[in-house]
């Protein structure tokens, strides 16, 4: 315990240092609502978001069994690699949350660990949608073919750049926390990066189910 | 610094919360998947699968994202576009997919969907309709075509046309593709491979497949000049080609 609250101390003093002592407080403080700028800014990021994907969505579900050749969902969707990716997607926000936990808890080493654990989860969610896509690809269903290619590579697509965007954003956290940029105090910084992180996560929720599963319930 | 900054000795860890919430959301992910392996309850898929989505969205949101306890602004920022995306999708659904749910006879159908007409019977597209209009080509013959394809020598007017109209199915070196368009270099044909049967082909498209009717895109002409050149692409086996799909015709 006591290694734990030298290293807190440690980093709450790198923090200080990095303190021109004036205008640091405006970032983070919305003096109106009483809210962290950061937070709520991500959050309404995230409101955007939301708008970003329905409309993704509402487009595939638009042109869904309306293309007139080419492979049909049923035909190349495999329920079994696409439900070992969500379940480690969804492991990834445990792991968030974690980092989240412990570095609000000033545990600022473990944090930077779970932030880790969970750019890997993310990193291999990518690594298996570049496998469905270079396997869909190969069974001829490519952005060209058809509506269903269209808009199934377009929404999944834009979902796994979120994620890659996820990863970088998440390792520079880390970088951060390691290097004692973002001290216990700065949790907030943690915070906004899981926000955007189960977002991602959540979106993936709605395609999951809707696109992969539903298709296989009809 | 402010009383803004976080203070880590007055905070309380959410670890078994959190724990729970992982077990919750893992039990419920193999729920809805396991789910599709219970043929009984076929008749209540979609509505289990959308409460149990609508529970993951809800638990990840307010516990992983804290939105359960966190500042009201935080809600009215996120929930309210949360909403107004449903409405979009719904709507958007509502105006589009006829089986969208129970809204199945609520729907608008577009006056351009061709697809939509072609599958459902309707306009142009109709059986009858395409039926009126597929004159055999009463004026041209297979012997007409047959000199006309021996006397060719230049194919760059008919390669053009294939690039624009046909290679996005059939592919640029017309080895096909997969759940689209036949390979047309090998010896099989569908609806026949001499030049007139390919005229016929491409004039009047194939009903209920992905091949379709050109005659209002090209001219005659054209069509003669694509025909002519997917007639010399008989024999040529381009590597990766499509498999035989229709009848066999004895090589050039």
């Amino acid at each position: 315990m006591s290694a734990h609250a030298a290293e807190a101390a440690d980093l709450i003093d790198h923090g200080h240092a990095g303190d021109d002592g004036h205008g640091h407080d405006e970032l983070v403080e919305n003096n109106y609502m009483k809210v962290p700028n950061v937070k709520l800014a991500i959050w309404t990021f995230l409101g955007s978001e939301c708008m970003f994907f329905g409309s993704l969505i509402a487009t595939y579900f638009f042109y869904l069994d309306k293309s007139i050749g080419g492979l049909l969902p049923k035909e190349v969707f495999s329920i079994g690699i696409t439900s070992i990716s969500t379940f480690i997607l969804l492991t990834s926000s445990f792991t968030m949350a974690m980092a989240v936990d412990t570095a609000k808890s000033g545990l600022m080493s473990k944090s930077r660990n779970w932030l880790l654990i969970t750019a890997l989860c993310g990193a291999t969610f990518v690594g298996f949608q570049v496998y469905e896509f270079w396997h869909f690809v190969h069974l001829g269903l490519t952005l060209q073919t058809s509506l269903f290619g269209s808009t199934f590579y377009v929404m999944t697509g834009f979902h796994g750049a979120h994620v890659s965007v996820g990863v970088i954003w998440l390792l520079m956290v880390a970088k951060l926390v390691h290097s004692g940029k973002i001290p216990a105090e700065r949790a907030v910084f943690v915070e906004s990066a899981g926000l955007y992180w189960h977002f991602v996560d959540i979106v993936w929720i709605v395609i999951f189910t809707f696109v992969y599963l539903l298709e296989f319930a009809k | 610094m402010s009383g803004m900054n976080h203070d880590p000795s007055t905070y309380h860890s959410h670890k078994s919360v959190y724990v729970k919430t992982a077990a919750v959301l893992t039990a419920v992910t193999a729920a809805e998947i396991g789910l599709l392996f219970v043929p009984a309850l076929k008749f209540a898929f979609v509505p289990l699968l959308v409460i149990m989505a609508v529970y993951k969205f809800a638990v990840v949101v307010g516990t992983f994202m804290h939105l359960k306890s966190d500042k009201n602004v935080f809600r009215v920022v996120f929930v309210a576009p949360v909403f107004m995306a449903i409405a979009m999708i719904y709507v958007v659904g509502l105006l589009a997919v006829p089986h969208f749910g129970a809204l199945g006879d609520g729907y608008v159908r577009l006056a351009n969907d061709k697809s939509h007409d072609e599958r459902m019977g309707l306009g142009e597209y109709s059986p009858a309709a395409i039926a009126a209009r597929d004159n055999k080509l009463p004026h041209l013959t297979k012997e007409r075509y047959a000199k006309l394809f021996a006397a060719t020598q230049d194919f760059a007017a008919g390669e053009k046309l294939w690039g624009a109209n046909c290679a996005s199915c059939h592919r640029a070196d017309g080895g096909g593709q997969p759940g689209l368009g036949p390979n047309m270099t090998d010896d099989c044909y569908m609806h026949g491979g001499t030049v007139y049967d390919l005229v016929n082909t491409i004039t009047n498209g194939v009903k209920g497949k992905a091949m379709i009717a050109f005659k209002s895109s090209l001219s005659e002409a054209e069509i003669d000049q694509v025909a002519l050149y997917v007639r010399g692409m008989r024999g040529k086996n381009v590597a990766k080609g499509k498999k035989c799909e229709g009848d066999k015709v004895a090589a050039k």
